[in-house]
């Protein structure tokens, strides 16, 4: 099992319901949230400054990202997280979760290293346990 | 001088008479060599081996007499004059044979040496002067007969042809004899119409030269061009014409080629349609110019003729078109745009070459494009335009979708987490029933529109070659319940061509949505068959699928059985989309789709898929 996902959408709706079927399916331990790819990078710059403080923690291995948001989008957040802090985090990948019909979303989807999947909303437990099968997941079931 | 050369023959019998001519003579010409000879037979020995200057002759010798003496010695030597020596009773004779060519006579009795000396150098002189005039006569005869110029002289008054050359003879084809036996006048055709005007009428009397264009008939019929000059001689007394004819045919007939080509030049340019042609020199002043239009209203050529082309459009655009026109003088064509005020005008020039390859002139055409320009102007912002809302569009369905998508995907998500179990209430149960069917059909049919949405977005799925038995299987496989339900049997032919280059998602659904369609609008009178062959044509392959279904009334339908949300039967399964998306992605392919049906007989497809 995957021990920590951060998932990024502005929907709150959807963000419970990740969570309910994430815990449903046996995906992941800790599911974190945030509204849009601001929130995302916050999360990581905290995730950072407290890492140096005190007691060390895991990074999510995995970060759920929607594309459509305010005031941050998705690929804006992933250029962003890519240059301050993908190096740090080697082992932390991306799939993304849309419900983008745009074929140009799907084709800069696969120009990322990072990005392993792509997944049209809603997230189902059929869903995740195919992810869970993916060859850069497998290793954690 | 002369005298000294003097040789000077005597034919006299009587040697009386003859020393006292010799006497005179050695007076007269003391150097001249004198023959003596004492008769006519011995004169003419002397004419034979001397030359001889004068000859004297006595009227009376044993072996001639009077005019036959002179006759014998002048038919044997008309060159040498001849004087007559004569007594006094015989002038009368002598007289008569100065008529006929003897230069004078000496009365013996009554003369002496003055007189003779007088005669003899008259006589001379006088043969001398004689000998020049037949020389030139015969050098005129010469010129006229031998004239590579057909001569012809005519009488005046008569209108009579009095003499023809030879060079006349061989132009015409008449012989001399008919020559001179016709009248200038019917050496014209049509010279038997009355009242035909004749050159000799036509001429000024009394002007000495003149020339004349007139058309005259040989005798094998050509008639030919040709131009007279004529020549006011004297002619035996009467006034006679000479004429030069040149034959003018040939040069009239190349006359009138150059002046047809020129008029056919002048018609060209002068109605060079929407524009006008120019020919400029080296400083652009324009040499000729002609069109149908000239780029200032209202102006013809002559307002731009030997003016300089450039100033006749404003600056900028002035120095534009000299600075392309110079170019063309350096042997480049060129073809640029030229505006002046409203009007925009297309001006090719091209160098003209002269034949030792310098360049001092151009030729210019020039075209009102204005109209085609303006046409072009707005099609270009309509394109524009539409493109902007093509794409606007485009990103608002994008948008739209996703907005109608984000909910509804959350919808599906809870429907997916709702536990039914756990209520125990059946009125609520069935609602939720009815609230996840709902929600399903809302999904599945925002579903089928997006694949319409992406299909026609996508130009550049990918294409593969593709093994179209092995697809067909695999979709027949997805659909193996429905297809044994139906009982169907499929019978497949794809040895002719067994792969296709196209996308594989594309052919997938393409096969998928003819065989559910020949699944769900089978006749329930009869089993279902399924046919599908290929083809292989120069430039791809042609798939045939075909039905015994309840087929399609084409007559009604033919235009809309492709498009979209269109239903011909009344089933519950149909949208009125299978075969719309079916004809999108073959045409995003750049494929083709057409269809043969007939109602309750079956409908079969045939669609071409191109290489």
């Amino acid at each position: 099992m995957i021990n920590k996902v951060l998932c990024i959408d502005d929907d709150q709706i959807t963000l419970v319901l990740c969570e309910m079927v994430i815990k449903k399916a046996g995906f992941a331990n800790e599911v974190f949230t945030a509204k849009n790819g601001k929130e995302g990078l916050a999360w990581f710059s905290a995730y950072f400054s407290k890492n140096n403080k005190s007691e060390k923690q895991d990074p999510p291995q995995l970060i759920l990202l929607d594309l459509n948001m305010p005031v941050m989008n998705g690929w804006d957040f992933l250029e962003d997280y890519l240059m301050k802090y993908s190096d740090r985090l080697p082992d932390t990948k991306v799939v993304i979760i849309s419900s983008t019909v745009n074929p140009e979303d799907f084709s800069r989807a696969n120009r990322y290293e990072i990005v392993i999947d792509f997944i049209n909303k809603p997230l189902t437990t059929e869903g995740l346990e195919e992810l869970m099968q993916h060859e850069q997941l497998a290793p954690y079931f | 001088m002369q005298s000294s050369a003097l040789q000077i023959l005597v034919i006299e019998d009587n040697p009386g008479d003859y020393l006292l001519v010799n006497e005179y003579l050695e007076e007269a010409f003391p150097n001249a060599a004198v023959f003596h000879g004492d008769t006519l037979q011995k004169g003419i020995g002397f004419l034979e081996k001397e030359k001889i200057d004068i000859i004297l002759l006595d009227l009376s010798l044993p072996d001639g007499m009077g005019i036959s003496s002179f006759h014998s010695i002048n038919s044997s030597f008309p060159r040498v004059p001849v004087i007559i020596l004569t007594g006094l009773g015989d002038t009368e004779i002598a007289l008569e044979i100065l008529k006929v060519g003897a230069q004078d006579f000496i009365v013996k009795d009554d003369s002496n040496a003055a007189v003779l000396a007088k005669s003899i150098n008259y006589g001379i002189e006088r043969s001398k002067i004689l000998e020049r005039l037949k020389k030139s006569e015969e050098q005129y005869k010469f010129l006229f007969n031998n004239n590579p110029l057909p001569i012809c002289a005519y009488d005046i008054e008569l209108d009579k042809i009095l003499m023809v050359n030879e060079a006349a003879i061989e132009h015409y084809g008449y012989s001399e004899k008919e020559f001179l036996n016709m009248t200038m006048a019917e050496l014209q055709p049509y010279h038997t119409i009355k009242g035909s005007p004749s050159p000799v009428s036509s001429e000024k009397k009394g002007s000495q030269n003149l020339i004349l264009d007139v058309k005259h008939q040989k005798k094998n019929g050509d008639i030919i061009d040709i131009e007279i000059r004529t020549h006011e001689i004297l002619m035996e007394g009467r006034r006679a014409y000479l004429a030069v004819i040149h034959d003018v045919t040939e040069t009239n007939r190349a006359k009138e080629q150059l002046r047809e080509s020129e008029q056919m030049f002048r018609t060209i340019s002068e109605n060079f349609p929407n524009g006008a042609v120019a020919i400029l020199n080296k400083d652009f002043t324009t040499l000729y110019t002609a069109g149908k239009e000239f780029h200032i209203k209202d102006r013809g050529a002559s307002h731009f003729e030997n003016t300089d082309y450039t100033s006749h459009f404003h600056s900028p655009v002035k120095e534009k078109v000299r600075m392309h026109l110079q170019k063309v003088f350096e042997g480049e064509n060129a073809v640029f745009e030229a505006s002046y005020e409203d009007l925009s005008y297309m001006i090719s020039a091209v160098p003209l070459y002269e034949p030792w390859g310098s360049i001092n002139k151009i030729l210019i055409a020039s075209q009102n494009i204005t109209e085609q320009k303006r046409n072009e102007t707005e099609k270009e912002m309509l394109i524009e335009e539409l493109t902007q809302n093509n794409s606007d569009l485009r990103q608002f369905s994008y948008i739209t979708s996703h907005n109608l998508r984000a909910p509804l995907s959350n919808l599906l998500g809870i429907i997916k987490l709702l536990d039914t179990s756990l209520i125990t209430d059946p009125m609520t149960i069935l609602l939720l029933k009815n609230f996840e069917e709902c929600t399903l059909q809302l999904n599945e049919t925002v579903n089928d529109l997006l694949n319409v949405l992406i299909i026609k977005n996508n130009v550049n799925a990918k294409k593969e070659p593709l093994d179209i038995s092995k697809i067909f299987e695999r979709v027949l496989h997805s659909v193996q319940t429905a297809v044994e339900k139906k009982q169907a049997t499929i019978s497949t032919d794809f040895d002719d061509a067994s792969e296709v280059l196209f996308n594989r998602t594309y052919l997938e659904s393409i096969l998928l949505n003819l065989v559910t369609n020949a699944v769900k609008y089978s006749s329930p009178d009869r089993a279902l068959e399924i046919k599908v062959k290929t083809k292989k044509t120069t430039d791809g392959v042609i798939l045939y699928f075909a039905d015994n279904g309840l087929g399609i009334d084409l007559q009604r339908y033919k235009d809309r059985i492709f498009g979209l949300y269109q239903r011909f039967h009344d089933h519950a399964d149909s949208k009125g989309l299978g075969l719309y998306i079916v004809n999108s992605q073959i045409r995003v392919m750049g494929g083709e789709i057409d269809v043969e049906s007939e109602v309750d007989k079956g409908t079969t497809f045939i669609i071409t898929f191109k290489n």
